[in-house]
């Protein structure tokens, strides 16, 4: 293991400021299940490490709240509390069930999903739902607070926009209101243990009709960032969902990977394959938002 | 603000007994447990998260001992595989690991025994679904898992009679 100064903080405040005066050569831990692995192997990734700083214990990072028209998450909540908490289960439970597919139970109960979402692996299993919720993130630091779009967070594989001195307070997304389906797939390479290769988060508003009013759809490990494919979208917006439809959209979200990513070693695996993943994905969604008879707040 | 230290002293209680350890500061859970309070039943197999070799119980939940700084441990409650017997008497889970034949070169075993006790702690009836899906995080190379699902479903059995 690299060796390393431990710091840890009891609150928020004093935590920016830790960062502040550390900035650059300081290391954020929460579950450390990323974090870990990474000093261990002495990761380029953490070469500027010399100092970490545990947030594990503050207690007010870790939280999954309902509050009236959106729900709230900590970047401290765990894989397994999201995928148990009644609020996640019922208005995301597109998380709830990526949070689910986590790595193992011992994963899950140590691995947050700020760690998720800071980590910025291609394949983290809840950003891609979180994109599909429009959510954003609360960061704080020294210098104050803002908000940004988790779609604007990811700039490139394990690397984010945000600042080091900065760290992820909370996780914000409207409830989505009315008829909503959805669908989280992901292909792994064992079942219980596996980084994800690639994941589809599919979430579909009807009408009562099932006319595709709202369609969200983002992908992981198959854009050089995790992200929404509004190209995907827009095809099946105010659109009834048939067979050759969701087979369209496959098809378009495999050449929406090859002009976005380009060709790469892996593409005669991913492009067939997502193709599948998807037209799955918007089929599930698209039948339990049918199947929702009341889903009204 | 905290200045930061390459050695650290943690207070946690292990096994039921309070206990406190000086160590560098990237200590790791499962070092602190093997080297400094010198109880090796908790295997190192992978390191990384991958095996469970090293699994314990952290305030009511198994975890990867390997991936716990043992800064964050401070405070916490531990059950190793040796906090398992009461007065000379193995547990109900590892006896039914043994009558089940659950155990051939036993290096998953303590890992597994602390998997099987944080599922049955949190559900004490659990499907056959739901005790393979509590050890996913276990690998075992010997006995091909069935006869530890058996024994867990044993020991559950034992155990809600036990409570009953
Ligand atoms: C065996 C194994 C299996 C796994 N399986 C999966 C899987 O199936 N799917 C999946 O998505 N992931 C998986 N992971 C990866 C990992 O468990 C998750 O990414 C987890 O959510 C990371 O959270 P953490 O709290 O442990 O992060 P840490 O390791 O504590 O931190 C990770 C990174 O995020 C930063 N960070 C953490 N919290 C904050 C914050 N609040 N603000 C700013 N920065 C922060 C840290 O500085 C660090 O750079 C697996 C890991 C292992 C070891
Ligand atoms: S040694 Fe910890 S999981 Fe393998
Ligand atoms: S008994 Fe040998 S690894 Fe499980």
């Amino acid at each position: 293991m690299k060796p390393f100064e431990y710091l840890r903080a009891s609150g928020v405040d004093e935590a920016c400021k830790t960062l502040a005066a550390y900035s650059g050569t300081c290391a954020v831990i929460a579950g450390g299940t990323d974090l870990l692995v990474a000093l261990r192997s002495r990761s380029k990734r953490v070469e500027h490490v010399e100092k970490v700083l545990d947030i594990s214990k503050i207690r007010d990072l870790d939280f999954i709240e309902d509050r009236g028209n959106e729900v709230a998450i900590g970047p401290l909540a765990s894989h397994a509390a999201l995928a148990e908490s009644r609020v996640t289960r019922k208005y995301a439970p597109i998380l709830a069930e990526a949070a689910k597919t986590v790595g193992s139970p011992q994963i899950r109960a140590r691995g947050t999903v700020g760690g998720n979402i800071a980590n910025a692996s291609p394949a983290a299993d809840t950003i891609p739902p979180l994109l599909t919720l429009d959510a954003s993130i609360n960061v704080r630091s020294t210098s104050g607070e803002r908000l940004l779009p988790l779609a604007e967070v990811f700039a490139a594989p394990y690397r984010t926009t945000l600042r080091p001195d900065e760290i992820i307070t909370e996780i914000v997304f409207p409830k989505p209101a009315g008829r909503y389906g959805h669908s989280f797939i992901k292909l792994g390479r064992r079942k219980a243990l596996s980084i994800s290769r690639m994941n589809v988060a599919a979430l579909i508003g009807t009408d009562d009709e099932g006319t595709m009013k709202d369609v969200r759809i983002a992908v992981g490990s198959v854009m050089p960032v995790p992200s929404r494919v509004s190209a995907v979208e827009d095809l099946l917006k105010g659109q009834k969902l048939t067979d050759d439809l969701a087979r369209e959209a496959g098809e378009l979200m495999s050449s929406e990977m090859i002009r976005r990513s380009g060709i790469r070693w892996s593409t005669e695996y991913k492009a067939p394959v997502i193709k599948v993943l998807t037209r799955r994905a918007i089929v599930q969604a698209a039948k339990r938002a049918m199947a929702e008879t009341m889903n009204v707040s | 603000m905290d200045t930061g230290s390459r050695e650290i002293e943690v207070n946690l209680t292990v096994n039921g007994k309070k206990v406190t350890v000086t160590c560098p500061a990237n200590t790791r859970l499962l070092d602190l447990l093997r080297d400094y309070l010198h109880l090796t039943g908790t295997k190192e197999g992978c390191g990384i998260g991958e095996c469970g070799a090293c699994t314990v119980i952290m305030d009511g939940k198994a975890v990867n001992s390997c991936l716990v700084l043992a800064g964050s441990a401070d405070g916490s409650e531990i059950i190793t595989i040796e906090g398992m017997e009461k007065d000379g008497k193995l547990h109900p889970i590892q006896e039914a690991f043994v009558r089940n034949n659950a155990i051939q070169c036993g290096f998953c075993t303590p890992g597994m025994v602390m998997s099987a006790k944080a599922l049955l702690d949190a559900n004490p009836d659990p499907t056959e679904e739901e005790i393979k899906i509590g050890i996913s995080g276990n690998l075992c190379r010997c006995t091909g898992y069935k006869q530890i699902v058996d024994a867990i479903k044993e020991a559950a059995e034992v155990l809600r009679r036990r409570t009953a």
